[in-house]
């Protein structure tokens, strides 16, 4: 019963131990296990499958530093998707670190598939303001990007930018989420009252409270964290970072479960030894 | 002065929401009325960057009190002043952009950000292991739908039986999708009658009167 | 041209509906007119039982209205704060209170001291405790974080708009082992509290919390009022659904819409 009881109060650092081990062994390793591609995940991917070339997707990299490696391998992958049907990309992002984030993903694809800065992508860069900013670029790109890209060039210097001069002129919005600014706002502001299609990719976190949107419409499929990321990777046909990620996730998901089997254990035990106890 | 402490922010409260409300119901060109939100957004602005000085104030007032009073841990006031100082200054005579203040936010706040975000990762364990217990039918609904979901998730899942990503996939997107449009729809009237409590100025509570025993 | 902007006359109805029920309740109320009580609700019960056993323990309360600006949930945090501050004035136990954004300090100084003063101890208000720590989200939790190590509080009550630092601060209280109350309206983070405190507001809990708690029936009548809209929601939900299996839905959905 003793052994038990100190299970209950295992020290949570020999817990942090296990779990950074199931996250980093199969970096070193991997287990190489299949990937079930998701209908929403395919959605997704039909969605940007589905435009014509020339086509231009706004992209809104709104995620910080934390989530960045669930959310930077699904820019990698829709960078890929696109340039290969020569579809056009303006990206931003309305969280700090955003905008850089997906420049560091998209410029070296751009640079292997022949992509010129300016003519097939551009990137607007860190936009303060939230809903405002989103409001203010339905009628006028430009002025809501304060006029320049991320490295303060003028918009109008890019051949890409004549023809994208508000979100009317785009085809498809892709929203990464983490929070907000995010979905919401540019669901609210710019996919509804323009009628664009919306998709993107979220944190695990938020992906379960996004299903209603997906439900309803208002959201076309949305990638769910690192695992919508790899099934997104699949079907591009370029396994990156989401796909790598994949056995960290295995590993870290069975070591939780044992441990609430094995947490379950010693709770019935020392309840079996000295009754009902209170607290958590 | 009585009058200015407790009524005052009330009457405030009341023209100011219904200055919004107005701009965002009625069709104001109609009525020919000028759009005032815009201003107050400004207004808001203009109070907020004088209200980040009254919080510097406050953050030094408390840390350089601690340093006086050689209280256990003031180290880390002294840090946390140094840093107030430095930055401050690189900001302000370089800007916000300047090499300066840059280099410390994208080596120093940025990573120990993510540091402290990813903590998360490994809290969520300990939380599972300390109180995902079958004590109730209602906290076995809840470790079994969680087990099923992070097998769904994983690949590891798949492997031990195809179906259980379209099994977690259900679970995510039927009964888990209903909780949530119910509690955002009680949360979205919830919000709503606390807007009209305030306007009203029958909520009180939030400066400092009211609130019972 | 219309009286009304594009797509707010249904908005316009709604916010009209719930004020006459607002209106009519408050009325009732007043009148000594009988009205529903609020359910039990335990989350708020528990905050007497956190605060006694941080009194018995000789051990700080610590509080946060959430992380947001002056949005509903953080009025709704704003709301409960001078009832904690009050009891804890009146028990002498050391509250500490922790604010992320500015506007929400200046007001929390200002319920905390005028709290004191009502409980007839304006002596021991400190204003060291209540602390603006940082704006950035992630430098608040650090900050909290090394208060719970440091004072190790022994009643945590955390009530507002809590993003993706719930997690962490919630167990880190439970490792500092606090009693803890949160609640919030954000559907992400209400899971989290669910697993790691003792008591979880769910969702629209927290804004019935300052009528609940004040027993006032002027603020009871008003969330009777909202019980009253959520019915009708839910009418028209019931309406909307018979409606759409039957493929008539359109004129309802342009009533919502206009």
């Amino acid at each position: 019963m003793d052994s038990w009881n100190k299970m209950q109060r295992i020290d949570p650092r020999l817990i942090y131990l296990l779990i950074l081990l199931a996250m980093v062994i199969p970096m070193f390793k991997p287990m190489g296990l299949p990937v079930a591609v998701s209908p929403e995940t395919k959605t997704v991917f039909e969605a940007i499958d589905s435009l014509p070339s020339n086509a231009v997707i706004f992209i809104s990299h709104d995620t910080g530093p934390g989530n960045a490696p669930e959310l930077d391998p699904m820019i990698a992958a829709l960078a890929r998707q696109a340039f290969k049907k020569n579809i056009k990309l303006v990206v931003m992002s309305l969280w700090e670190m955003g905008a850089q984030f997906a420049d560091d993903q998209i410029k070296p694809i751009a640079a292997a598939m022949g992509k010129t800065y300016g003519v097939d992508y551009v990137n607007l860069g860190y936009k303060i303001g939230g809903s405002m900013t989103i409001r203010t670029m339905v009628n006028d790109l430009s002025k809501g990007a304060a006029g320049v890209d991320m490295d303060n060039k003028p918009l109008d210097s890019f051949p890409l930018m004549q023809r994208v001069k508000s979100l009317k002129d785009v085809d498809l919005l892709f929203v990464t989420t983490v929070g907000s600014p995010g979905y919401s706002d540019w669901m609210t502001y710019a996919a509804e009252p323009l009628k664009k299609k919306l998709t993107g990719g979220a944190s695990l976190t938020m992906y379960s409270g996004l299903q209603q949107y997906i439900r309803s419409g208002q959201l076309t499929g949305y990638l769910g964290g690192m695992r919508g990321a790899a099934e997104y990777e699949r079907l591009v046909g370029a396994p990156g970072k989401g796909l790598a990620g994949m056995d960290s996730q295995s590993l870290g998901h069975i070591l939780v479960i044992l441990l609430i089997i094995l947490g379950n254990i010693g709770y019935f035990r020392s309840l079996r030894a000295t009754g009902p106890a209170g607290g958590k | 002065m009585n009058w200015l402490r407790k009524d005052f922010p009330l009457v405030l409260t009341f023209l100011f929401g219904l200055v919004v409300m107005v701009s965002k119901f009625l069709n104001l060109a109609y009525f020919k009325l000028p759009d005032l939100t815009k201003t107050l957004d400004k207004w808001s602005q203009i109070t907020f960057a004088f209200a980040i000085l009254v919080g510097v104030i406050n953050l030094s007032a408390l840390h350089i009190n601690y340093i006086r009073k050689r209280r256990a841990g003031y180290w880390y006031s002294v840090i946390a002043m140094a840093t107030l100082v430095l930055y401050g200054t690189l900001g302000m005579a370089q800007g916000p952009k300047g090499a300066g203040a840059l280099f410390i936010y994208s080596n120093v706040l940025i990573p120990i950000g993510s540091a402290i975000y990813a903590l998360l990762g490994f809290y969520i364990v300990s939380a599972a292991y300390r109180s995902f217990h079958l004590r109730s039918l209602e906290a076995t609904v809840l470790i079994v739908a969680s087990v099923l979901l992070m097998l769904g998730q994983a690949p590891i899942g798949q492997v031990l039986w195809y179906d259980f990503p379209k099994l977690s996939n259900w679970i995510m997107t039927v009964p888990n999708s209903a909780g949530i449009r119910g509690i955002q729809l009680g949360a979205a009237i919830g919000a709503f009658a606390v807007s009209i409590r305030i306007l009203l100025g029958l909520e009180r509570s939030w400066f400092g009167s009211g609130g019972g025993q | 041209m219309q009286i009304f902007a594009k797509g707010m006359v249904g908005d316009f109805l709604w916010v009209l509906f719930l004020f006459i029920c607002v209106y009519v309740m408050i009325r009732r109320a007043k009148a000594g007119q009988r009205i529903p009580e609020i359910r039990k609700i335990a989350g708020l019960d528990a905050i007497d039982e956190a605060i006694g056993r941080a009194t018995e323990m000789g051990r700080p309360i610590h509080y946060s209205p959430g992380m947001s600006g002056f949005t509903g949930p953080t009025f709704a945090g704003l709301g409960v704060m001078p009832y904690v501050a009050k009891k804890a004035a009146m028990y002498d136990t050391k509250l500490i209170v922790t604010v992320r954004n500015m506007y929400v300090h200046t007001v929390s100084q200002e319920i905390v001291k005028q709290s004191y003063l009502e409980a007839g101890r304006p002596e021991a208000y400190t204003a060291d405790d209540v602390r603006f720590v940082s704006d950035w989200q992630f430098s608040y939790t650090a900050a909290v974080l090394g208060i719970f190590q440091r004072e190790k509080p022994a009643a945590n009550i955390m009530i507002g708009h809590w993003m993706a630092e719930s997690l962490v601060l919630a167990e880190a209280g439970a490792q500092a082992g606090a009693i803890q109350v949160a609640g919030t309206t954000n559907i992400f983070q209400i899971h989290f509290f669910v697993v790691t405190c003792d008591y979880t507001l769910i969702g629209e809990e927290i804004y019935a919390a300052s009528a609940y708690l004040s027993k006032e029936p002027v603020l009871t009548g008003s969330v009777v009022a909202q019980d009253i809209a959520k019915i009708v929601v839910l009418a028209t939900l019931v309406i909307g659904f018979i409606m759409a299996s039957l493929g008539k839905s359109k004129a309802l959905i342009d009533l919502i819409q206009k």
